[in-house]
């Protein structure tokens, strides 16, 4: 067991390097492109609002005006310097503040989004997943079912539809047709969040629009990998010894067929969290959630760089270490791979 | 083991009766049949180790599944049965019935040819050994299994490794264990050494024979490689295009071949000191699509007279010796 620690701790390391890699450089890369994009500059974008606001500047004040707008969002010097200066920053856990609700620091604005988000994508992501995973490794077993194929024709059905519009058709007949559920927010306007039973009934039906067309969008996805998956190993040479040695069905089910696609499987979903962040921008605007998709898009809108990076930040970090959880549970579920690195 | 079950088991009959099987294949949009198992008969009682010869494609994989009762919509029975008879129990495969699969790995247990990808990769041994126990509602003891595996010569402690954690003779092994370890009565065994070095193939081969012999069990061994059959079978058939073109004791075939196919095949078994150029079959092997109408082996054969253009031949006795032989050929008649 010694040793099995020793070697534990050696692929640990050695990941998690590989982890902070991704995000240093992530970062930078995140740094970089919001400044060389040309006349996305705050400072100018501000001074020029006022220029258009019809205000009266006179030529030797803007210059000053730039320069204290630029320091006060931490932009002066030469990039190297401001490069410098966010990861000092950055490591004592100050993103600055935000440009377009300043003085609020980023950090405060994050805060109070990701808990939506998370909540909403982490808990859609896994339902669907496990209800998608469980029922394709069924079908691939028991193709001719009937409930197989309903399933099989809902999911192909739901496949091409462009989630927005899925996600639209949802929202008008559940919210504005029948009324069932209200059309925005995540929780009823005057509740004070609390552990209460009435703020968290209001949570729950804010929040069952977006995460039903989540988990069925979702769903039919892991149901048809799975499927597929799993349908290739009912074909291999073990699968079929198993039959001809009379291995009880279940058994087969489980421990044979899902399995061995489990690997692909659970890569996928480890991935999946990953981008959280990223693919929740369409849901929260069309369900008008609160989350960070919608926090990331009207950061987009007014140049809000210190936002923006904040929330790449988030999703950087998220999708290294979804990357390294996927790392260290592979092992687990497929023997094949070890953390010594080779097999056998 | 009481008297009474080695009794039972020197009862085991076997009998296949005009078995034709085909597969379904789709080819350029038209379906196709391959006639893999054409007419096939032959009779064993006891406890005997029958090997099947042929060259590669001619259909032993295919009798092997149709033995074992293991046909899918793919491949289906078309005519004739074959009746297992094991003193108490009776069981058949036929076009319109399959029972044998209630005496599936109790009664009746198969090796399959590709036995080294035959387990699951993400199981430990243990784990299959368990499955099956389970699954056949036997009461799993390590100990025993582990008796069972010192049998097939391993080494207990596999049972806590993966099968990639095993060499191919290894994997063969155990595949061995698994198949005799509820004791059937008879073993279908595919090409169980094809893919071994020549030292680990004749381990096997002496492995089986034990079992065989030890067990009482009646063999069902199929190969390409007619030199590993004589110190191994009693019984051999010689197939050819889906036929059993020659069936008999194996000494009497060694020395006393009857079927042209069989004399090819025999003459290519090397000796120590033969000089002699090996010559290869002439013609190509036969299309089981469209197989050549009358004798599948005419087109090949040197000694081709009309009729067998015309008619197959059928496995009937030949009393040209005082053993018992059947052949499938116009010249013996
Ligand atoms: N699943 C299948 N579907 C259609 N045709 C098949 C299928 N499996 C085998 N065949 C065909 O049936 C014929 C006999 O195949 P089979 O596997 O029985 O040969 P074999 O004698 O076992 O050969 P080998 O020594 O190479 O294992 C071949 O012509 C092959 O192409
Ligand atoms: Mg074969």
């Amino acid at each position: 067991m010694g040793g099995f620690l020793k070697f534990f701790i050696r692929y640990l390391g050695a990941r998690l390097i590989v982890c902070f890699l991704v995000i240093f450089v992530g970062v930078t890369i995140t740094f970089l492109i919001p400044r060389l994009i040309p006349g996305s500059n705050p400072a100018e974008i501000a001074v020029r609002r006022l220029q258009m606001a019809g205000a009266y500047l006179p030529p030797e004040s803007v210059e000053p005006m730039r320069e204290a707008l630029l320091k006060l969002y931490g932009l002066e010097g030469s990039m190297i310097e401001q490069y410098f200066r966010y990861w000092r920053e950055l490591l004592k856990g100050n993103l600055g503040p935000s440009f377009a609700s300043f003085p609020t620091p980023v950090v405060v604005l994050i805060s109070r989004s990701l808990p939506w988000t998370v909540g909403l994508l982490a808990l859609t992501a896994v339902v669907s997943w496990v209800i998608g995973t469980l029922l394709g490794g069924v079908a691939s077993y028991r193709g001719k079912r009937l409930w197989v194929r309903v399933f099989e024709m809902f999911s192909n059905a739901v496949r091409p539809i462009p989630y927005y519009i899925f996600a639209l058709t949802l929202l008008i007949i559940f919210a504005y047709v029948l009324r069932w559920f209200p059309a925005g927010g995540a929780f009823q306007v005057g509740i004070v969040p609390s552990f209460s039973s009435t703020f968290v009934k209001s949570v729950i039906k804010h929040g069952f629009l977006p995460a039903l067309s989540l988990i069925i969008i979702g769903m039919g996805a892991w149901f048809l990998n799975m499927r597929n998956l799993a349908s290739g190993v009912t074909h291999e040479d073990f699968v079929i010894f198993a039959h001809q040695m009379k291995i009880k069905e279940s058994t087969i089910l489980k421990n044979y067929v899902m399995k061995t696609a489990m690997p692909a499987q659970l890569t996928g979903l480890a991935l999946q969290l990953g981008t959280v962040f990223s693919g929740t921008i369409i849901t929260e605007i069309v369900f008008n959630y609160p989350g960070l998709g919608t926090l990331a898009f009207t950061a987009i809108m007014q140049s809000d760089y210190n936002l923006i990076m904040g929330i790449t930040l988030c999703s950087i970090v998220a999708v290294a270490f979804a990357t390294l959880l996927v790392d260290l549970l592979l092992p687990f579920v497929d023997p094949r791979i070890q953390y010594t690195g080779g097999a056998g | 083991m009481s008297k009474t079950s080695l009794d039972l088991q020197t009862t085991v009959h076997v009998e296949a009766s005009n078995l034709k099987a085909y597969y379904l294949t789709e080819q350029q949009g038209v379906m196709k049949e391959v006639k893999a198992v054409e007419d096939v008969s032959f009779d064993i009682e006891g406890s005997k180790f029958l090997a099947i010869v042929g060259e590669s494609g001619c259909g032993k994989t295919t009798l092997a599944k149709v033995l074992y009762g293991f046909v899918n919509s793919n491949l289906s029975i078309i005519g004739g049965r074959i009746c297992y008879s094991f003193g108490d129990a009776q069981y058949e495969v036929s076009p319109t019935a399959n029972t044998l699969k209630d005496a599936w790995w109790k009664k009746i247990s198969y090796v399959p040819q590709g036995s080294l990808s035959a387990l699951n990769p993400v199981r430990k041994l243990k784990d299959i050994f368990l499955d099956l126990a389970n699954s056949h509602g036997v009461p799993f003891q390590e100990e025993k299994v582990k008796n069972h595996l010192k049998m097939v010569k391993l080494p207990p402690y596999i049972l806590r490794m993966y099968p990639f954690e095993l060499s191919g003779g290894m994997r063969q092994r155990v595949v061995i264990a698994l198949a005799t370890l509820l004791h059937p009565s008879v073993i279908i065994a595919d090409e169980p050494t094809s893919a071994l070095d020549v030292v680990t193939q004749r381990d096997i081969l002496r492995l089986l024979k034990s079992i065989q012999v030890d067990a009482k069990s009646t063999f069902i061994f199929i190969t390409h490689d007619i030199s590993l059959v004589p110190d191994l079978a009693d019984f051999m058939a010689i197939m050819y295009g889906g036929c059993i073109v020659e069936y008999g004791p194996t000494e009497a075939i060694f020395s006393r071949p009857l079927h042209p196919y069989t004399k090819f095949l025999l003459s290519t078994v090397p000796t120590i000191g033969d000089k002699t150029e090996k010559q290869p079959i002439p013609g190509s092997p036969v299309n089981l699509i469209d197989p050549p109408p009358g004798c599948r082996f005419h087109p090949r054969c040197p000694y081709g007279e009309k009729i067998c253009a015309e008619q197959r031949p059928g496995l009937v006795e030949n009393k040209a010796n005082s053993w018992e032989c059947r052949v499938a050929c116009w010249l013996y008649r």
